[in-house]
């Protein structure tokens, strides 16, 4: 049955075919981006418009089809290859800037096997940092090497999605009071370990796709520090449900000062049972 | 949350739908007095954007200013 439910995802991600492409947003009107020199998924991301970085992921460039530890960095222009992780891992990471990114927890090589050792960057070497207490996949995180908040996902223990939120220091993880959502692929953006937003994403009731109907959360959950709670319903149709999930994992991750506001491009509606919807609505969200 | 406000120069606080353009819904308090509209706590206001060509998986960079989508499937 494992091998039934780890084939039907990578399957799933066959059949949606990854780009190189990128897509830029200027205030007022979107334009191409520069391409990646691979295709890739599910990978996480760190930095600005004029200088960000990915790293893991899925890769199904042709001839691979594999989690990836790939990383390359932008210029606002082109796309370079970077430092690679230690593992070939797709999951939870955020960061700040190309020096100060990432990975907290995630699947690594064909999917069968997962990891609560985050990966760090500081500077342009990936180290191994402190391990997750639950281990999960495809969850939110918003901040740097220092000041960390994951929360959400895909628990591999609870073979469901889970609702735990973990905060890192820069040694260790531990453990914070819960999110009210439990989902895999929402939208996490903020400042760090003091302010954070999660939203939307998928609850599957399960390891993947049963039972239905699943849960899309229409109303994103702020973090204030110590705790969580609703904040303001997004526009999605759909009633209580009716959020997006597959839309961008990361939306914004800003400083106290300066420009704020996160975006939420594409992704999928949900409708019960068993209906998923593309989507090329965006939205904005300002505080 | 209590509603300690009654009215404000004469006017009944059910009757007052915004403050400089704020919403009860969105304001905790006025000088120190609680509204019972419900206030959220992060603050968030939505509005749409410019409709952009479906993708999913991808990841993104920056603000509503400054944006950018890297990869992801079509």
């Amino acid at each position: 049955m494992l091998l039934f439910k780890i084939w039907k995802i990578l399957l799933l991600q066959l059949v949606m075919l990854n780009v190189v492409t990128c897509r830029e947003w200027n205030g007022s009107a979107w334009g191409d981006g520069g391409d990646m020199e691979a295709n890739m998924s599910s990978h996480c991301a760190a930095g600005t418009l004029s200088s960000a970085i990915y790293f893991g992921g899925y890769d199904d460039t042709v001839g691979v089809a594999a989690y990836s530890s790939r990383s390359e960095t932008y210029n606002g222009t082109i796309w370079s290859d970077a430092t690679s992780m230690r593992h070939w891992m797709s999951g939870t990471g955020s960061g700040r800037s190309t020096t100060d990114a990432i990975m907290c927890s995630g699947t690594t090589t064909t999917g069968s096997n997962n990891t609560g050792v985050s990966e760090e960057l500081d500077g342009t070497t990936w180290t191994a940092g402190g391990t997750r207490n639950t281990v999960t996949t495809n969850g939110g995180a918003v901040g740097g090497i220092t000041d960390c908040i994951a929360m959400s996902g895909y628990g591999f223990s609870a073979v469901d999605e889970v609702a735990v939120c973990e905060s890192y220091n820069g040694t260790a993880w531990g453990s914070e009071n819960d999110i009210g959502i439990a989902s895999r692929y929402g939208s996490s953006w903020g400042t760090g370990t003091t302010e954070a937003w999660y939203y939307g994403g998928i609850n599957y009731q399960s390891s993947y796709g049963s039972p239905t109907p699943h849960v899309v959360d229409r109303t994103p959950e702020y973090w204030n520090g110590t705790t969580w709670a609703n904040d303001t319903q997004s526009p999605d149709a759909g009633g209580t449900s009716g959020g997006r999930y597959n839309m961008n994992m990361s939306a914004a991750t800003v400083s106290n000062t300066g420009t704020q506001g996160a975006m939420f491009m594409g992704g999928h509606s949900y409708t019960a049972p068993n209906t998923s919807t593309k989507l090329n609505t965006v939205w904005e969200a300002n505080w | 949350m209590a509603n300690n406000v009654a009215t404000l120069n004469g006017v009944a606080i059910a009757d007052i739908q915004t403050i400089n353009g704020v919403t009860d819904s969105n304001m905790q308090a006025f000088n120190g007095e609680e509204f019972a509209g419900t206030y959220q706590v992060g603050g968030l206001s939505w509005s749409s954007g410019a409709s952009e060509t479906y993708r999913g998986g991808h990841s993104g960079v920056g603000n509503v200013e400054s944006f950018l989508v890297i990869g992801g499937y079509l």
